[in-house]
């Protein structure tokens, strides 16, 4: 089956994670609105991960992408494509893949652009950096997912919008540290999570969020990936959906027929919260800081509006070697300070100050 | 509030970005920012030089008076550092115990935002160094 998809030319030559250092508990917020006490359980997140003053989207997709960059280690100017996935970027208008690009020695010749597509604009770029350089267009290209997500204070959605980012540079299968197998996208328009220009939070049409948006998209993309590979739920060793909070994952997994212990590696959200475009793809990183030679891996994002991806992803030799040369996204999720809700709303900018002052 | 030049954080920014200084080829030290000719020796025989993204604290400060667009990083620590043979001063980051920040430690750099023009105009971003505590 290896050669039967185009896509299995192609593998991530590098991949590194970034959370900043900042927890908040759940309990915190829980307690600041009056929520109920039991949501952080029902949603199974205990904290969520709070960006600096000082980090935006951007910050963070350079420290992920640098980190990819030291495993891939090549040349950057080799690289000819920069897709930086968000829907928190720091300008409405004027690109961060070109900061990002120009920081790492990238530019001038290559592709730049921001993409958007709520927590899925990341993996739309990863599977068009497949076609790329699969294509031989190029031989590498950047894809970074990132977020500061907002969330409307005293929403349900303020307990688990958190702030992380993830970069892979997608390369030929030779110098991969896993290559792609296969890749699938389903997507339809679902009014389940939305933000108007300049509306400052994003809202959600309640009924729509669970079983007609996050559960159809991604049963849809998986069992169509499936059907086209031939592939059985068995056949992969470890399995990474999007993760809103840490009991959809699980929950999709069951009806998938996946076993929740093939989930549970690359769970990162019960410990920094949901980092939208970074979300699934950090759980990939993770899987990838631990995963054997051989293992098969079934990743699924998903974004709101709405679609999901599904990949089959197979791990080489090359995988330890590179694991060395950078920094383990494990580093960045026990390496943490716990915040107020006073210092997280101050370095959230939600604390309204007047006069030549912002965040 | 006073606009910021854009000009000249434009012609900086691979400084700001990289640390991109120069190393004099005569007397084999680097400085930075980068200048035509060694301000040790006075060679104009200069190569550029980018230093490690780690290195050494040696000595830092705070400052609590700052200009209104920064007054949300207040204090600011500002540390001299040691990247490979570089010194450079540059702001620090993630400062959460200040009681750890002893000469000596280990610091990383790290892309942060420097300064915003309000809520209207460009942002700068550059190097901060993050100690590793």
């Amino acid at each position: 089956m290896t050669n039967l998809f185009p896509e299995s030319k192609t593998g991530i030559v590098g991949w590194g994670g970034y959370v900043p250092i900042y927890r908040i508990k759940l309990s915190e917020i829980v307690k600041m609105w009056g929520m109920q006490e039991s949501l952080p359980q029902i949603l199974n997140v205990e904290e969520k991960s709070v960006d600096n003053v000082d980090e935006d989207a951007l910050t963070m997709g350079f420290e992920a992408a640098r980190i990819a960059l030291e495993r891939a280690r090549v040349n950057p100017s080799l690289i000819n494509a920069v897709f930086f996935g968000t829907e928190s970027k720091p300008y409405a208008v004027k690109p961060s893949a070109t900061v990002i690009a120009e920081a790492l020695g990238i530019t001038p010749v290559t592709m730049a652009s921001d993409l958007e597509f709520a927590c899925r604009a990341a993996s739309e770029a990863l599977r068009a950096s497949i076609g790329l350089v699969s294509s031989g267009m190029m031989k590498y290209a950047l894809v970074i997912g990132s977020d500061t997500a907002q969330a409307n204070p005293g929403d349900v959605l303020e307990l688990t919008a958190s702030s992380g980012a993830v970069a892979f540079i997608i390369g030929p299968k030779e110098e991969s540290a896993a290559y792609f197998e296969a890749s699938y996208s389903y997507v339809t328009d679902t009014p389940d999570f939305w933000r108007r220009a300049l509306s400052p939070y994003p809202l959600h049409g309640e009924g729509f969020t669970g079983e007609p948006a996050y559960f159809a998209h991604i049963v849809g993309a998986v069992k169509g990936l499936m059907e086209k590979t031939g592939l059985k739920p068995t056949d992969f060793d470890y399995a990474v959906f999007h993760q809103p909070n840490g009991r959809f994952p699980l929950k999709v997994a069951q009806k998938l027929g996946i076993p929740k212990e093939k989930v549970l590696p690359g769970l990162v959200t019960p410990r920094i919260g949901n980092t939208y475009n970074a979300s699934a793809l950090l759980g990939l990183a993770k899987i990838l800081d631990q995963a054997k030679p051989g293992n098969r891996i079934l990743v699924a994002p998903f974004g709101s509006g709405a679609g999901s991806d599904a990949y089959s992803i197979v791990v080489t030799d090359l995988v330890e070697e590179k694991r060395r040369n950078g920094t383990l996204l494990s580093f960045f999720i026990e390496n943490k300070v716990n915040v107020s809700y006073s210092t997280y709303a101050k370095n959230r900018g939600l604390i309204k100050r007047i006069d030549g002052w912002s965040l | 509030m006073a606009k910021l030049s854009i000009p000249i954080f434009w012609r900086v920014r691979k400084h700001l970005y990289t640390l991109e200084g120069r190393k004099c080829l005569e007397c084999g030290r680097a400085h930075f920012p980068p200048k035509n000719s060694c301000p040790y020796c006075g060679s104009t025989k200069l190569v550029e030089y980018y230093p490690p993204k780690k290195g050494k604290l040696l000595v830092w400060t705070k400052l609590y008076e700052t200009c209104d667009d920064r007054s949300a990083y207040r204090p600011i620590y500002i540390g001299l550092l040691q990247l490979g043979e570089l010194r450079v001063v540059l702001p620090l980051t993630d400062i959460h115990d200040e009681g750890k920040l002893k000469p000596g430690i280990d610091v990383e750099l790290v892309l942060r935002r420097y300064i915003e023009d309000g809520d209207t105009g460009l942002i700068y971003y550059g190097l901060k160094a993050r100690p590793i505590f």
